[in-house]
């Protein structure tokens, strides 16, 4: 008995050939991976997670605990897919997980031989013991011993992508209460999202042999699926699944886009992950068959009443003959007619009632099949199973079964329903948790509310529908609603057949066994919260979706509360596992975040430039030529040359900020610690802000360009932030001011010069009449006028190096021809491009301060600019940079550093200390930001923060650096190793 | 959560960056006791559940500092307005 | 990743061409745009009803101040903040400055931005269904129409795009230096319609 002759949704004239552990096997299109292996007669699928144990199916849909197997092979290998949601195709290569050597025969599972080991708190009991097995022992035995599949270990081949979609209401699930909502939104003009996780949709209907309108229900399917595909506001989402509800009516769902394929088709992705907006939505996620708790209930072929209806009806197939139903509900029984129908002989169908409703009776002896009422099953055996073993009115009876279909009622799938905090809350007349309060504008109807008959869930849907687009403003009609049976539900509470033989399982996917709740409850973890974590039921990949109820029953059976006060635990996103990367989408590898280059890029390319990150930016950080050993012998030459001729750098990832209007000078005089409203124009001024908690903020030099006119330069890292900052100031503090600002970081490529025949390249390129005369634009002057034959052009005579230097701005898209015509004007004295490393030689040999140095923990008097400061006015920071500890002397504040021996190489990072002093935190007295080698000193040289740095010149310290095992003595000195006084800057 | 910009309309939240209680009010610097004002208006901070308007600015937008109404329980967004509207 | 782009720089324009499946016609086009001149238009303190004014005696363009598209002939005001607009119109950007500080700079601060950004326009049957998979948009053209403009960020790239048509088609005015991830991140999610890129060629 596997696959019947006939029926079935599989297209019989389309087969398909997988393997599964190796071997070959046939099925069709529409099966499921877990479907081809029933009908292949495959029932031992894989082992559990921490005892190893054989396992089956155990549902035919994504609440399967048990089957979880592992996808392809290579770099596509993919583990812990659910057997029952995987589409089968041809070339399907899968594998069982967890087990070793192999599926049939698990070393581990010999015994059990760690069983005793793992039982509930096992994580919590073993901590106790010495500290020092965990590594060597605990860990690496628990991890060979306890675990899912294997992921692959080469980088995954195939792309991922994320999506937005907006919609007036979102229908998930597209069963009969899906497509019933979907239908009267969409017809109502609402647009219309309706998801499905199947591939096929009809939910339920698809494995039921139900009539809807007095026809075959798939008939309803098919002419439904047709009605919304012709209406153009309404998409239907197949191979979707909504795993999250998130605010504002934003919900995350992921769609198979490939999985279904051998590899996905060109130019698309595997799964695509989509952020859905949705006005309203309508939960019709149906509902899940519960196991019930007995010894051997996990032993292959023991399965879902629902499943072995849904394999035999959708898919025409079955792992076994004969099946015994155990269950304490009609709709089991329901399943078992169905099932008997599609070809399973069913042998008995064991109900815990003892007096199951006559309807449901007579029905069974007119199918000639036999009930034993007030019966539970109470033992298993074989390896696969062969046979049950069952109790009634005080007699023990074993019947032979390659099936136990079990059903202990229905669970609504109602996780989706918890993400914002919803409580499910008990209803006893169905046995079952159902939705409690709900997301804001989520709705839900059908089987995931309770509301089970075929024609309640027509009803609801199309009901849940009608209010949803009617509260939107849509016209919306929830009749006539197609007619289909209304059995009610018959349910007798039961969960645990206390008196069995074997472990019982209640969660099968974590291997909690009904002895670990009782542990739990002994041990005093009888809270619902408690009990999850001390026993991990429901911590497993399903969330406990066929365990929970269980679970808390039991221990509400045990602490004789009744289940309402014991209460459940609640859901959280996602509902199913999602791949990373899904979440990451486009963003990887060189795509992780955006690369900006500069204006320059390409040329510095094209000049053999070495590039580093700044941030977002690729900045040239040195520009090797042949025959240099490395990168410092690179720098010596780009510094030495600068000084000694000229050099030339991008500098267009500052931060620029054109700010307009009559107040600018009064804004920038609250903003910056000194005055600018007093700048002349056509001058340049050096400026730090400050927080208002008084740290530094950022630092720069600003321009005047004309009387209402500034132009702020800010550190390259911090452009977004002062900008933001600036609006702050300008929207939230002072509205009054009248103040205009906009970014210009990306219209102005800018391009430093340095070194003492600057000014010989710069007057090389400046159209007449632009004076570039140390008269006609001096130090921190700026001038406006052309270049390069008409390239309108800022320059600035600002230094970083502190060499005689000029930062050229021009429109960005003349950033490279600007480099090109430097380097040509400048090839008469050997102009040398350089790079972020040369950059930062020179700064340090001038002593300017940088990122190092403003860390956002260092004040302006840390850092020796407390002069700057102006008595005159409020600024930012200032009230707060006046506090006592700001003006401790105490405070590590800004020196330079030599070392004592010039072949000492100094780190930044080492820390400071006193000779003799040893190395504790209690003597430290600050440490080193920023080394460099310096070129023009021959020794390298550093910036720090020390203790009264500045009363301290001359003297020697440690620089203390157990990281890298250095300890040498250095000696205090200015920071300014390099023309202290300035006077190169203003020749 | 979806934030209604006065200006661009209903955004994702991750358009824009939080600052925080949007009560706090610069204090006068040359008040005498400036220095205890200042501090308090840089560190301390009611932290309600309920209601509460904050400060998010809409940098990926319309680069707007708005105060928004914001229930701190539900992330219900009961109300945004122009910081420069709101606070003057 | 997919190999489409993954051995091309990530500092570079997409190069030109097609990308995605051999198709007759393609199901959108990325363009860049070249003579384009921008300049930010920020109203000054209490003068919108002042700028409005200059706007209307100057050009005839009635100004609205919201995310909209206020133009005649090739000249366009987008809504991009209270009282703050990206102006564009052919030709050369001094000109376009000169132009606009000629009528305006009694009421507003003017701020070339030619070079700041790069305009992309994308258009083609598919060209919503591409964008659905960068921009956090609601595009259905119930809600999102030609001379609707909205800032926003796409791929964490923040940019300012505005509606030409029904076509429909889409500007998009990128800052600089982001301009080959935005089309990195458009041709990757668009190659499955069948996308052709051009104008990246110069520069
Ligand atoms: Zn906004």
């Amino acid at each position: 008995m596997t696959r019947f002759v006939d029926g079935g949704l599989i297209d019989r004239t389309r087969p398909l050939a997988f393997t599964f552990d190796g071997q070959a096997y046939r099925g069709f299109a529409g099966d499921t991976l877990a479907s081809a292996l029933t009908a292949n007669g495959v029932r031992l699928i894989g082992r559990s997670f921490k005892y190893h144990r054989p396992r089956g199916l155990f549902s035919a849909g994504s609440d399967e605990p048990n089957a979880l197997v592992e996808l392809r092979t290579g770099a596509r290998r993919e583990p812990n897919t659910r057997a029952t949601t995987v589409e089968l195709y041809d070339g399907l290569d899968a594998a069982s997980q967890n087990r070793w050597p192999s599926l049939d025969f698990d070393l581990q599972a010999a015994g059990g031989l760690f069983a005793p080991l793992l039982g509930a708190g096992f994580y919590y009991k073993t901590f106790m013991w010495p500290a020092a097995l965990w590594e060597k022992l605990y860990e690496p035995v628990i991890r060979r011993a306890a675990g899912l599949g294997r992921a692959a270990e080469a980088p995954d081949p195939d792309a991922y992508e994320k999506a937005y979609a907006f919609c007036d209401v979102l229908v998930i699930g597209g069963g009969a209460a899906g497509l019933m909502a979907a239908l009267t939104a969409g017809r109502s003009g609402a647009r219309v999202i309706l998801v499905d996780e199947d591939f096929r949709l009809g939910g339920r209907i698809l494995s039921e042999r139900e009539e809807i309108d007095d026809a075959p229900s798939l008939q309803f399917v098919a002419r439904a699926e047709a009605e919304l595909a012709a209406m153009p506001e309404v998409r239907v989402m197949r191979r979707t699944t909504v795993f999250g509800v998130y605010d504002g009516g934003t919900y995350g769902a992921l769609e198979r886009v490939g999985d279904h394929l051998p590899v996905p088709a060109p130019f698309t992705p595997r799964q695509r992950y989509w952020k859905i907006v949705a006005r309203r939505a309508v939960l019709c996620a149906g509902a899940g068959d519960r196991p019930i708790v007995f010894g051997g209930n996990d032993r292959p072929g023991v399965m879902s009443a629902q499943a072995l209806r849904s394999y035999a009806v959708r898919y025409a197939a079955a792992a076994g003959s004969p099946a015994v139903v155990f269950a304490n509900n009609g709709y089991a029984w329901s399943a078992a007619f169905d099932a008997a129908a599609a070809g399973v002989p069913i042998a008995a169908i064991v109900d815990v009632r003892a007096e199951p409703p006559p309807v449901q009776m007579e029905r069974a002896n007119r199918r000639g099949i036999r009930v034993i009422a007030g019966g539970e099953v109470i033992a298993t055996s074989g390896k696969l199973l062969s046979s049950v073993t069952v109790r009634a009115r005080g007699r023990t009876e074993t019947i032979a079964a390659q099936i136990l279909a079990v059903s202990g009622g229905s669970s609504p799938t109602l996780a989706l329903t918890s993400h914002f905090g919803g409580k499910p809350v008990y209803r006893a007349d169905i046995a079952g948790f159902v939705p409690g309060v709900l997301p804001p504008g989520l709705s839900v109807a059908g089987a995931a509310a309770g509301e089970y008959s075929l024609a309640r869930c027509l009803a609801a849907g199309a009901a849940r529908g009608a209010e949803a687009a009617n509260d939107l403003g849509f016209t919306a009609r929830a009749t006539p609603v197609p007619q289909a049976q209304d059995k009610p539900i018959t349910v007798s509470p039961f969960w645990h057949v206390a008196q069995s033989r074997g472990l019982a399982f209640v969660d099968l996917q974590n291997d909690v066994t009904a002895k670990d709740i009782a542990i739990a409850h002994q041990e005093g973890f009888r809270a619902v919260e408690l009990l999850k974590r001390y026993t991990t039921l429901g911590m497993a990949t399903d969330q406990g979706r066929t365990s929970n109820v269980n679970g808390l029953a039991m221990m509400a059976a045990l602490t004789g509360q009744d289940i309402e006060t014991t209460g459940t635990t609640l859901f959280r996103p996602p509902f199913t596992p999602v791949a990373i990367g899904a979440i990451a989408g486009h963003h990887r590898e060189k795509d992780f975040r955006a690369t900006r280059p500069t204006p320059t890029h390409a040329w510095a390319r094209a000049q053999g430039a070495t590039f580093v990150e700044a941030g977002l930016w690729l900045r040239a950080q040195y520009f090797p030529r042949a025959g240099e050993a490395d990168w410092l012998e690179t720098v010596k030459r780009e510094v030495t040359a600068t000084r000694a001729s000229v050099g030339l750098i991008d500098v267009s990832t500052f931060g620029k900020i054109d700010l307009q209007g009559p107040d600018v000078g009064r804004f920038l005089d609250r903003v910056y610690i000194n005055t600018f409203s007093t700048l002349a124009v056509g001058k340049v001024r050096y400026g730090v802000m400050l927080r208002e908690d008084g740290m530094v903020m950022d630092d720069g030099t600003t321009a005047r360009l004309a009387d209402t006119h500034y132009l702020m330069t800010t550190t390259t890292a911090n452009a977004a932030k002062v900008y933001q900052h600036l609006e702050f100031c300008l929207q939230v503090l002072w509205p009054d001011l009248d103040v205009q600002i906009a970014s210009v970081s990306e219209q102005w490529a800018q391009v430093s010069i340095a070194g003492p025949r600057a000014r010989d390249v710069l007057a090389r390129i400046a159209d007449a009449p632009l004076d570039v005369s140390n008269a006609g634009l001096p130090y921190m002057g700026v001038a406006q006028g052309s270049v390069m034959g008409g390239i309108a052009a800022r320059i600035f005579r600002v230094s970083f190096s502190g060499e005689l230097g000029y930062e050229i701005a021009v429109p960005a898209r003349h950033g490279a021809p600007l480099a090109r015509a430097l380097m040509e004007a400048g090839a008469p004295f050997d102009i040398t491009p350089y790079g972020t490393e040369a950059l930062g030689v020179m700064r340090i040999e001038k002593g300017h301060v940088s990122g190092n140095e403003l860390n956002g923990q260092t004040s302006v008097a840390d850092l020796g600019l407390g002069r700057m400061a102006s008595t005159k006015k409020d600024h930012i920071g200032r009230v707060l940079s006046e506090r006592p500890a700001f003006r401790d002397p105490d405070r590590p504040t800004l020196v330079g550093f030599k070392p004592v021996d010039p072949k000492d190489r100094l780190r930044a990072g080492a820390h400071f200390l006193r000779h003799g002093r040893s190395a504790v935190l209690a003597n430290d007295e600050g440490y080193m930001t920023s080394v460099a080698f310096s070129p023009t000193l021959g020794h390298w040289i550093g910036l720090g923060l020390l203790a009264r740095g500045p009363e301290r010149i001359g003297e020697t310290v440690r620089a203390y650096d157990p990281v890298r095992g250095a300890d040498i003595p250095v000696e205090i000195c200015r920071p300014g190793f390099v023309d202290p006084e300035g006077e190169r800057l203003r020749v | 959560m979806r934030i209604p910009c006065p200006y661009c309309g209903l955004r994702d939240a991750h358009e824009f960056s939080y600052l925080g209680d949007a009560a706090p009010q610069r204090p006068d610097p040359a008040a005498p006791d400036a220095a205890d004002a200042f501090h308090d208006y840089v560190y301390l901070r009611d932290n309600p559940a309920g209601p509460m308007r904050e400060l998010w600015y809409h940098g990926a937008g319309c680069r707007r500092w708005l105060v928004v109404d914001r229930d701190t329980r539900t992330h219900a967004i009961l109300g945004t307005a122009f910081a420069t509207e709101a606070r003057s | 990743m997919s190999d489409l782009l993954s051995h091309h720089p990530v500092t570079d324009l997409v190069p030109e061409g097609h990308y995605g499946p051999d198709a007759a016609q393609p199901g959108l086009t990325a363009q860049v745009v070249d003579g384009l001149a921008l300049a930010t238009v920020a109203a000054r303190k209490g003068a919108s009803g002042a700028l409005a004014q200059a706007v209307l005696d100057a050009f005839g363009i009635a100004l609205v101040d919201a995310p909209k598209v206020s133009f005649l002939g090739d000249l366009s005001f987008i809504g991009t903040a209270p009282g703050r607009w990206l102006a564009t119109a052919g030709g050369a950007p001094a000109a376009h400055v000169a132009r606009l500080q000629g009528a305006l700079a009694d009421a507003a601060a003017l701020t070339d931005q030619s070079d700041g950004s790069l305009i992309i326009d994308v258009y083609g049957p598919k060209a919503r269904m591409a964008l659905a998979k960068l921009v956090p948009l609601d595009l259905h053209p119930a809600v999102f129409a030609p001379g609707d403009a909205a800032a926003t960020a796409a791929a964490l790239i923040p940019l300012v795009v505005w509606q030409l048509n029904d076509m429909p088609a889409y500007r998009f005015a990128v800052p600089r230096s982001f301009a080959p991830a935005f089309l990195r991140a458009l041709v990757s999610g668009a190659a499955e319609f069948g996308v052709t890129v051009s104008g990246t060629a110069r520069g």
